[in-house]
């Protein structure tokens, strides 16, 4: 699998990902901790804990993008945390579509065995999308 | 890849929508769906089910004595009874893939750390259920009488006669399964949404797939023959028995499952839980809906002058700390302990500041 390099300056936009433990720990962690200067990684317990209160109040506070990462479809520690998870984060993009904030501000993905670079692809998609836009509403 | 592409729709014809790369993200979905390390558990109950039910049709014909238990099997086999060799040949397929997708679930949830703190009680039932699938898969090599029963009496040493004969049928072989089911509910009991059956297309294929290995290796008649020098060994459910002594096998056993019960004390405790407050619990019990593990509970509040309010209570001994009641309670009455959100948004806060 091509694993796709950030390139981007450090800090260049301010993209939080909540993770949940089970699905990102040790040294893959570490790993994209070290390749995505422009991202934030917050842990959770679980992906269900991320409720659009929490992705909302962050883009309030600055943030241009939330990513949702929790762990693969029938794989979640707590049985539906990642179905709840994922229910939030498009129920967020409806509202946000609604209240004029672009969409693509809030993502959900799962971690995929067979795409381990899906996490990188979508920080730097995000990080691209922010750079493109002059005006983030 | 485009955005649209980077998370997943729900929506099977999503590859009509976002194009060629949606294609590859339903494939996805579908291998998900049927990739059999997501449902063991379900797949093991699944087998379990095949058991019970083709047991139940071979009890037609079967007769449960010494004299008469090899022809009645003989009888099972012949074509006199429609389908009988197919049926026999699936209890015993089915009674193997319980003990190898049992084995596999344990190991999974092992590696997965889903086996201490509030998991263990699933654990223990499971390390129980376990080893009497494999006392049941034991007790039903001896039914027919034939050779392998022969080395299997043998080997323990046992002497049999109608009455042993009898109990090894009725009280392990048909007595032991109902425990089984018992088991299974108490190993089910304590999870809200327990994800007991595979999804169609993976028991279409798991059948399926054992439908075709009958096919192409049924049990062969001459097997059943009392005398035979050579017949084909079952190395899952019998391994046992190829070991030195019953005495070895006793050890071996022991230690499998001392070393079991004893798995849950290693590894990663939760010492968190949610916490509710009851005072500005609406109570409306969205989070008990939500709870994974049946922790959250309704109880009434003293609110003082005489007067109480139902509010939601979470039992400290079966909550996980997962926060899915956090995110799902709508006054945001509900505090995870190590992790309360306004800490959580004041260190995004943080984040996007610097």
């Amino acid at each position: 699998m091509r694993r796709v390099e950030s390139t981007l300056p450090e800090k260049n936009g301010k993209i939080i990902v909540f993770f949940c433990e089970g699905s990102l720990r040790g040294k893959h962690l570490d790993e994209h901790i070290e390749r995505h200067k422009e991202a934030f990684f917050v842990k959770m317990p679980c992906g269900g804990m991320v409720n659009p209160v929490v992705m909302f109040k962050s883009l309030m506070d600055g943030a241009d993008g939330v990513v949702v990462y929790t762990c693969p479809e029938f794989d979640c520690h707590n049985f539906d945390g990642n179905s709840f998870s994922k229910r939030r984060v498009f129920a967020g993009r409806k509202v946000a579509e609604a209240l004029g904030v672009h969409p693509w501000r809030l993502v959900h993905i799962e971690r995929d065995p067979l795409d381990p670079g899906l996490l990188t692809r979508t920080i730097v998609q995000m990080s691209r999308n922010v750079e493109s836009a002059e005006v983030i509403p | 890849m485009s955005l649209k592409n980077s998370y997943r729709l729900s929506n099977p014809f999503n590859f009509v929508i976002n194009g060629t790369l949606g294609i590859f993200d339903t494939l996805k979905v579908g291998f998900a769906s049927i990739n059999p390390l997501n449902h063991l558990g379900s797949l093991t109950l699944l087998f379990f089910l095949v058991q019970i039910l083709s047991g139940f049709i071979l009890s037609f014909f079967y007769m449960p004595s010494l004299e008469h238990a090899n022809n009645s099997v003989k009888y099972i086999m012949s074509d006199m009874v429609p389908y009988g060799l197919f049926i026999r040949t699936l209890h015993r397929y089915a009674a193997d893939a319980m003990i190898i997708f049992a084995t596999l679930h344990m190991f999974r949830k092992f590696f997965a750390n889903r086996h201490t703190s509030t998991r263990s009680v699933g654990w223990y039932v499971g390390v129980g259920l376990l080893v009497f699938t494999v006392i049941i898969t034991i007790s039903g090599y001896i039914l027919p009488m034939d050779a392998r029963a022969d080395a299997i009496v043998s080997f323990f040493g046992l002497s049999i006669n109608s009455v042993t004969f009898l109990i090894i049928y009725r009280a392990i072989h048909v007595a032991l399964p109902i425990l089984v089911f018992a088991m299974l509910v108490v190993h089910f009991f304590r999870i809200s949404r327990p994800p007991i059956i595979p999804t169609l297309a993976l028991t279409i294929i798991s059948l399926g797939f054992v439908a075709v290995l009958i096919g192409l290796f049924p049990i062969p008649a001459d097997e059943m023959k009392m005398k035979l020098a050579k017949y084909s060994f079952d190395w899952v459910g019998l391994w046992t028995i190829k070991l030195p002594s019953v005495q070895i096998s006793q050890v071996v056993w022991g230690g499998i499952v001392g070393i079991l019960l004893l798995l849950p004390f290693v590894g990663k405790k939760i010492k968190n839980a949610a916490v509710v407050d009851p005072w500005r619990c609406s109570g409306c019990l969205s989070c008990k809906s939500l709870c994974p593990k049946n922790a959250i509970v309704e109880k009434q509040f003293n609110v003082g002058r005489g007067k109480s309010k139902k509010v939601a209570f979470v039992i400290r001994k079966k909550c996980q700390a997962c926060g899915v009641c956090v995110a799902g309670c709508l006054p945001q009455v509900i505090e995870l302990e190590g992790r309360k959100t306004a800490p959580m948004l004041e260190e995004v806060r943080d984040l996007c500041v610097e």
